[in-house]
């Protein structure tokens, strides 16, 4: 069947994040075939802005609600391997995993309000922060509290000035 | 000079090159010119002539190429003939001015001013002319711009303010900006602004609704020469009304009202509809079918005849023979609901020719059709002699309220009529042959459910719901009902819909929005007192008390909640407070599945919600005995909160009074090691034990220390010398994996063969195992029944012991606890659908025939396992029940009697699960001999439908419209 456009916005859409690689090169894209959408039948989801000290079970808790849960990988810090405020789910259906993006992305757990994303599946190393002390690159240069997630931006606490490397 | 692929307007600067932006006045222009061209009042050369003039000053616009070349086939440009051709621009079209020729359809106001202009005009006159509406600076385009926005000025009523039509407020920075960006003109495809529209009907309170519908209808019989708009409008026409079913009447208004105006409009959409009709009939899609046909009952205005009267008896027909079979697949019940509040909708819509009489008669030979279906005495939300009202079957009240209704005249004073200012326009217009729809052949899908009367407002001091009985209860909640099954995508938008519902339906059929309850009494007699906040709280809770299962996983509805609190918090807090106090209030007859789904989201929304609630008002209840199912409620109720949470956040959240809910032992982030305490048998060898499995000893070892108790033991003449050693081996790979789900699960792994080699000694040693961990994890159950579930996922549990320790070693006092219920549902369904997919699997076609055995095979032994499984509920449930069985010594008699009330409810909600299997299956093996005989006939009727008929036509279109895009 033709594709109809809904009356109202879908939420189990994926965000542009994933796509944001391929933006630049517009027209290298064009001439490419098309490819098949990796997140077709995405089964796992990357659930973000966690506080740090969301425990694993609580994440099950909330997120079996959409569907019995395959596997639950927390976010780390790559050096303290300590929990870093996200989390891969996988459940073991798409649908599940759409459901999830319907109903519990925006939604509060542990009075956080979670973001969802679907995501075409964990692998071994993403588990862990990509930012330069460890955690998730969004908490490096944070300028607003957060006592979830470890106060300010590591790099404002650790007392320099941004840009201190070039020193 | 650059003109191909950017519009550029006179004084040179960009316009943009919009891909699909069309401005819709100047087309309507242009159609006139090339009207002109094709009439050969240009010659070939002229038209290039006229073209190179418009190019040097600077004219040109650039449209979308389907719609021209669909329109107007004889126009498609020749960049050629300029020499240039650009990669962005394959189709550019070039806009001569015609000589002369006046309107020949009804316009909007705008182009049909400017081509009075035009055709009063010779041919370079014309040509400056469009030159001038298409410079920013002249008064002209001025008018045309505020044209596009008159919609808006006349809701805000500007002109009848006297103000000038350029009117526009000075601003700061008026003369920096104006000049350059804000001067300039904004297209806007005529389809996104009609889209646009349309999805905004009756959205806005403040808005006139027959003004969106004059100015909609205006507007698409202007336009509806143009492919995109017609195929455009069908295409969100259909959607809108399988999305959106509270604006179906304000669609067939617009329909309606622009049929009066074209009555093309009104024959093509009928056509499409039709079409679309047939195809939810042929799939069995039936809430999709009962609002298309809602639809074609709301447009009856401009059907000849009869209308839909021959559809509605086919119908009815239709659910006669299914009625006789007896009802048990439910979809006689789901046929006679879809004709029967199709039947208000008809009756409210612009009169039509279907009659009274006739509904009258349809209503009484539907009346003769109802069948209870076996499972509906098992599906009640409220048993026992203190329910809240009897359970009552929807359709049931909705056939008599509508008889109710026949006697009183037909007033439906709920539904809104919006074409009633039309009346006049509509009765004068064409009317349509309403094509024939045939009936299906073939009828699949599963069994439907009767739907049974919910509402948590019941026998309120006022009446802030429709009473049960009345016709504007059963229309209100199907509507908001479907609403709420549709936008599952978007709970968002859903919210939004029914915190607004009072939009939708007739003026003043609510109280004012946010009226609080005990304001209600001030309302004068006479008006409603219905409170929309209520209602749409109503129809939530309604779906979320559904048995057996809602539409949709529960976790949508509670998200749909805490949507609707953060839209108005104000408005339905109250009302979701008076809510809770209802459910609480009547948990004692509260089936049990649904009052663990009260607690569920009961504490799923407070989590959401800092924790809030008035906890201090059921402090009383603390003092009642722990079984007591009110007690229960408090105490499962924080314990879900907890697990959402962590102990010492939801303590700081409760009075002090609940503090023993929450004992110091549930704060510890991992349970005390048992073999610590001296107490226990042999506490050195479990220490001893945990260290070898810590540090991934060989298995030699573990198995030496673990025969070394199993001896030890039975040397001190212990019964079950084995136990000891099993018990020492779970509660360890429990400590070990106490810091996470993913620490035990990778301990479970690595001690997979252990474990599996301890549970197959005896069924036994099974329910031991389970034993073990819930005792590890007495504090917080619900994480041991998390590692229950993953046990029996690795198959080192049979579902039957984790029922058999839940239902005889935890016994009756478990029976009030929630993770108890968990436990057993969750495996129950488990199983459940084990055999479901076994049984689909089965049946899959073309599948070789020594796969069906195996297939056949596994089927009959999951089959097997589900009815033991069954069987063990129903006998231990049914002895607790019944008091046969023993009561453990020093129970209270009060607490007796809970005890027993539990077993009953416990037992009733599990026969409903086993009951409706059984239903199934046999289904099943009635459908597998049916389809046989019936599928030859269906695959006969698709060859012939895919060969002819409007599906085939549309296909070669689309056909013929790529060809001609690839050849542009």
């Amino acid at each position: 069947m033709a594709y109809v456009q809904n009356t109202v916005e879908r939420l189990d859409r994926p965000s542009t994040y994933f796509d944001k690689s391929k933006r630049n090169n517009r027209d290298d894209r064009e001439r490419e075939p098309p490819k098949e959408d990796p997140l077709k039948d995405a089964t796992t989801l990357y659930v973000g802005n966690l506080s740090f000290y969301t425990t694993e079970e609580q994440i099950h808790e909330l997120f079996s609600k959409c569907g019995e849960i395959k596997r639950l990988v927390m976010g780390l810090d790559r050096f303290a391997k300590t929990p870093c405020g996200f989390c891969f789910v996988e459940y073991y259906t798409h649908e599940d995993a759409l459901d999830c993006m319907k109903y519990v992305g925006g939604t509060k757990l542990d009075e956080r309000i979670v973001r969802t994303d679907l995501d075409p599946g964990f692998k071994e190393g993403r588990q862990y922060g990509r930012g330069k002390s460890g955690g998730q690159v969004r908490d490096e240069y944070r300028e607003d509290f957060d006592a979830g997630r470890g106060g300010y931006g590591r790099s404002l606490q650790s007392g320099k000035e941004m840009g201190h490397e070039y020193d | 000079m650059k003109v191909l692929d950017e519009e550029v307007d006179v004084r040179g600067r960009p316009v943009g090159c919009g891909g699909g932006q069309l401005d819709i006045e100047l087309a309507d222009a242009i159609e006139e010119y090339f009207q002109a061209a094709a009439d050969k009042i240009y010659n070939t050369s002229t038209v290039i002539g006229i073209v190179l003039a418009a190019m040097s000053k600077g004219v040109c616009v650039q449209r979308c190429g389907k719609l021209t070349r669909a329109s107007q086939p004889h126009c498609v440009s020749r960049p050629e003939f300029f020499g240039v051709r650009t990669p962005k621009a394959k189709r550019v079209l070039f806009l001569p001015p015609p000589l002369s020729s006046p309107p020949s359809t009804t316009t909007t106001d705008s182009s049909h001013c400017r081509s009075t202009i035009a055709s009063s005009l010779p041919a370079s006159r014309a040509l400056d002319t469009l030159t001038r509406i298409r410079t920013p600076n002249t008064m002209v385009d001025r008018g045309g711009r505020y044209e596009r926005d008159n919609r808006e000025r006349d809701r805000s009523s500007y002109r009848d303010q006297g103000r000038p039509q350029h009117f526009k407020k000075r601003r700061y920075q008026d003369d920096d900006e104006r000049d350059y960006r804000q001067q300039r003109p904004r297209y806007e495809d005529p389809m996104v602004r009609l889209r646009k529209d349309v999805l905004a009907i009756a959205e806005s309170p403040l808005i006139k609704v027959e003004d969106s519908i004059r100015s909609i209808a205006k507007s698409l019989s202007a336009h509806w020469d143009h492919e995109a708009i017609r195929k455009g409008f069908i295409a969100l026409l259909k959607v809108l009304v399988v999305e959106q079913p509270f604006k179906i009447p304000f669609v067939a208004a617009i329909v309606l009202c622009a049929n009066a105006q074209k009555h093309e409009i009104g024959k093509l959409v009928l056509d499409e509809s039709a079409v679309q009709l047939q195809e939810y009939l042929d799939n069995c899609e039936w809430r999709n079918f009962k609002l298309m046909l809602r639809f074609m009952g709301s447009i009856s205005c401009m059907l000849d005849g009869e209308g839909v009267a021959t559809l509605l008896n086919d119908l009815a027909n239709l659910t006669g023979l299914l009625a006789a079979e007896g009802g048990s697949s439910g979809l006689s019940e789901e046929l006679s609901h879809v004709i029967l509040i199709t039947i208000p909708y008809i009756l409210t819509a612009a009169p039509g020719g279907i009659t009274e009489e006739f509904l009258t008669t349809l209503i009484e030979r539907l009346e003769g059709m109802q069948v209870t279906a076996p499972i509906e005495s098992l599906l009640a939300p409220y048993t026992g002699p203190n329910a809240p009202y009897p359970a009552m079957n929807t359709t049931a009240l909705l056939l008599n309220a509508l008889k109710e209704e026949a006697n009183n005249g037909w007033k439906f004073d709920i539904l809104a009529r919006p074409w009633e200012p039309f009346l006049a326009e509509l009765e004068a217009a064409t009317k349509h042959f309403f094509p024939s729809i045939s009936m299906p052949t073939s009828l699949t899908g599963g069994t439907i459910f009767p739907k049974l009367y919910f509402s948590v407002f019941q026998g309120a001091q006022y009446e802030t719901v429709a009473a049960a009985t009345s016709i504007t209860s059963s229309i209100l909640r199907d509507a908001i009902g479907d609403t709420i099954g549709l936008l599952d995508f978007n709970r968002i938008a859903c919210a939004r819909f029914l915190i607004d519902v009072d939009c939708y339906f007739a003026p003043n059929a609510f109280v004012k929005r946010a009226t609080p309850f005990d304001k209600i009494a001030e309302v004068p007699e006479g008006r409603s007192t219905w409170k929309p906040e209520d209602i749409c709280v109503d129809a939530i809770f309604t779906n979320i008390f559904q048995l057996p299962q809602p539409e949709h996983k529960l976790v949508y509805y509670h998200a749909t909640l805490t949507e609707v609190c953060k839209l108005a918090p104000q408005a339905v807090a109250p009302s979701l407070g008076r809510a809770i106090r209802y459910l609480y209030r009547n948990l004692e007859s509260m089936d049990v599945e649904l009052r663990y789904r009260f607690i569920d989201w009961f504490a799923h929304h407070l989590s959401n919600f800092g924790y809030t609630w008035k906890w201090t008002e059921w402090i009383g209840d603390l003092q009642l005995s722990k079984v007591h199912p009110k007690r229960s409620f408090i105490q499962e109720a924080v314990e879900k909160e907890i697990r959402l949470s962590f102990a010492n956040r939801v303590k700081s959240t409760l009075p002090e009074e609940y503090s023993g809910m929450v004992p110091e032992d549930k704060e510890k982030e991992v349970p005390e090691f048992n073999f610590e305490a001296d107490d226990i048998a042999f506490p050195e060898e479990g220490k001893q034990l945990l260290n070898l499995i810590r540090q991934k000893a060989p298995n030699e070892e573990v198995d030496a220390l673990m025969n070394a108790i199993t001896e030890a033991a039975s040397n001190k003449g212990l019964t079950d010398s084995t136990k000891y050693a099993r018990d020492m081996y779970m509660t360890c790979i429990c400590h070990i994996g106490a810091k996470s789900l993913s620490h035990v699960l990778s301990c479970i792994e690595r001690c997979k063969d252990k474990l599996t080699q301890l549970g197959q000694e005896s069924n036994q040693a099974q329910r031991q195992i389970v034993g073990t961990v819930m005792t590890y994890w007495q504090e917080q159950p619900g994480i041991g029944a998390n590692v229950i579930d993953k046990l029996l996922n690795y198959s080192i549990l049979t579902p039957l012991s984790v029922i058999e320790w839940v239902l005889l070693d935890a016994g009756r006092e478990a029976l009030p606890r929630g993770h108890a219920w968990e436990m057993v549902n969750t495996t129950t369904r488990k199983v459940v659908s084990r055999t479901r997919n076994l049984a689909a699997a089965r049946s899959v076609p073309d599948l070789p025939e020594e796969q069906t055995a195996i297939m056949e095979q596994g089927h009959e032994v999951a089959k097997a396992e589900q009815a033991e499984l069954f069987r063990v509920v129903m006998e231990s449930l049914t002895g607790y029940a019944d008091g046969t069985l023993p009561l453990p010594e020093g129970t209270q008699p009060e607490d007796a009697e809970w005890l027993k009330w539990w077993a009953a409810s416990w037992l009733r909600a599990l026969k409903r699960q086993s009951d409706i299997e059984e239903a199934e299956e046999a289904m099943r093996i009635s459908g597998a001999t049916e389809g046989e005989g019936e599928g030859d006939e269906t695959m006969k009727e698709d060859g012939e439908g895919n060969g002819e008929g409007e599906g085939a036509g549309a296909d070669a279109d689309a056909g013929n419209a790529d060809t001609m895009e690839e050849e542009a």
